[in-house]
């Protein structure tokens, strides 16, 4: 099972991005995280996670302007492994 | 570069931009009736008190009242900073703007100072309410870019537009205090270039390259035109002061800002326009319609503007109509129907998207407002503004054609609003 799924919206057009991110935090496991690339800060994306039992940290990206990495606020593992990146 | 992890559980609740927005129509409607009521006599003279009465129904009561419910959803969204206690400050801001505006437009139609009086008071507690909010969250705000600089400059713009509308509005209320009629040209101006254009473009800054998938804006121009706009306005403002009050000939200056003003403005407007031809995805919408109308409808105004300034024609009515409706309400109206089904679908998501006996249920954009009824809507609102346009110069043809149509227009408007409440609320009702 791969640890870091990777998913690039950054040129999708809106609520696509949001779709699409959503999906993919119904099937993350135990242990993955996922990194969202992505034009902007989507901030009513964070609602929904903090909402829904996630955290979520924002960095400076590589493809796009924002990485936004986000894994299970339940899921300690993962959280040291997205420390140990930054 | 990382970035904190930001607070926004104050976002608001869709209440709170759904509170003004399903208003605005009801204002939009009223106007509508009062020029039914008085026909073609409202273009008579811009300073009769029905005239007026019916100005700010637009401009109040739709155009604001939109843009200041679109502010408490977009500052979260655009600059991660919410207003703070959203619900509670836009329900202080809700009750004093609307009474303060039925206070306003009554006043002005019946001539009546204690209405007006009253109207003074409920405005300039809703404005500075809403005006303290939005500046506090943008300072706070760790956000920057092209449109969250733009926003702050429609702020301030709005900040010195309410001033003079509270003074001038004053001056109409008590007899001890002059009515500064000078001062209605800016007042306009800080209202509809400050306040409506600069906010627009700050918008369209985000939602053309987004919506439409275009390429991005230039970035000379998403740097530097706001902050242009904004200190040329001021220039103009300083030099229209001077030249009334000390008497002072800086006319071809002021004359010189205000229509390099437009030239900046214009520039705005073919950039958009030929960056939404050569469109990505070849898509069109009812949204994207509304977008090139309105456009369209703003380089018209100000190039009747410019017109009337070297010729010395009184257009007054038609550059008012042009700006007012065919300029930002169109864009406004566009708006709504791209803001409205996203809001729906964006809440539904908060509280439904990690529930598996609901998550089916949650409706996609189109089905919460679909294409065919927005571009019905586009259609009647077409219609109706040509109408309007016709009727300044041939009112009594027109007129109750033009005001018929904006009825029927408004009421689908505030129709397709009250349907989207509802699919909301039956995605909770049908567990």
């Amino acid at each position: 099972m791969k640890q870091e799924i990777t998913l690039d919206v950054h040129e999708l057009q809106p609520p696509e991005p949001m779709q699409k991110a959503l999906d993919a935090l119904h099937t993350l496991g135990d242990g993955q995280y996922l990194k969202i690339i992505h034009r902007m800060q989507p901030f009513p994306l964070y609602d929904i996670l903090t909402d829904n039992g996630f955290k979520y940290k924002v960095t400076t990206g590589k493809v796009s302007a924002f990485d936004i990495y986000v894994w299970h606020a339940k899921d300690k593992e993962v959280e040291k492994i997205i420390k140990d990146l930054f | 570069m990382n970035y904190n992890q930001l607070s926004i559980d104050q976002a608001p609740s869709i209440s709170t931009p759904f509170v003004f927005f399903l208003t605005a129509p009801l204002f939009a409607i009223t106007a509508a009736l009062i020029v039914i009521i008085n026909g073609a006599e409202i273009f008579q003279d811009r300073w009769l008190p029905t005239t007026l009465a019916i100005t700010h129904l637009i401009t109040l009561g739709f155009i604001t009242m939109v843009m200041m419910g679109a502010i408490f959803q977009l500052l979260p969204v655009m600059a991660g900073a919410p207003i703070f206690k959203p619900q509670i400050t836009s329900r202080i801001i809700y009750g004093f703007y609307t009474s303060g505006i039925i206070c306003l437009t009554t006043g002005f139609a019946q001539q009546h100072p204690l209405l007006l009086k009253i109207a003074v008071f409920c405005l300039a507690i809703a404005f500075l309410t809403f005006l303290i909010s939005a500046s506090i969250a943008l300072i706070k705000s760790e956000t920057s870019g092209a449109s969250v600089k733009g926003l702050s400059y429609s702020i301030a713009a709005l900040w010195i537009a309410t001033s003079l509308g509270i003074l001038l509005a004053s001056g109409h209320a008590w007899d001890s205090i002059p009515l500064l009629r000078h001062f209605t040209g800016l007042h306009i101006a800080w209202a509809a270039i400050g306040w409506i254009t600069t906010m627009i473009i700050s918008i369209a800054y985000q939602v053309i390259p987004m919506f439409q998938i275009t390429a991005n804006y230039p970035k000379i121009l998403d740097r530097n035109l706001t902050t242009g706009l904004f200190f040329i306005l001021l220039a103009w403002s300083g030099l229209e002061y001077f030249n009334y009050s000390a008497n002072l000939s800086f006319k071809w200056l002021s004359t010189l800002s205000a229509f390099t003003l437009c030239l900046l403005i214009i520039t705005f407007v073919v950039i958009t326009i030929r960056m939404q031809i050569q469109r990505k995805k070849r898509m069109a919408d009812a949204t994207l319609y509304f977008w090139l109308i309105g456009l369209i409808n703003l380089i018209i105004a100000l190039l009747l503007y410019v017109f009337a300034s070297i010729t010395g024609h009184n257009l007054d009515f038609l550059i008012g109509i042009v700006f007012f409706i065919g300029f930002a309400m169109s864009i406004i109206n566009g708006m709504l129907y791209k803001i409205i089904p996203f809001l729906v679908w964006l809440h539904l998501h908060r509280k439904l998207a990690f529930k598996t006996d609901s998550r089916s249920r949650i409706p996609t954009m189109n089905d919460v407002i679909s294409s065919r009824k927005s571009l019905l809507q586009l259609v009647l609102h077409i219609i109706a503004l040509l109408l309007t346009i016709l009727a300044i110069f041939k009112p009594e043809q027109f007129i109750y054609l033009a005001a018929c149509s904006w009825l029927a227009n408004w009421g689908l408007l505030l129709l397709h609003m009250i349907q989207s409440i509802l699919l909301y609320r039956s995605c909770f009702a049908s567990k």
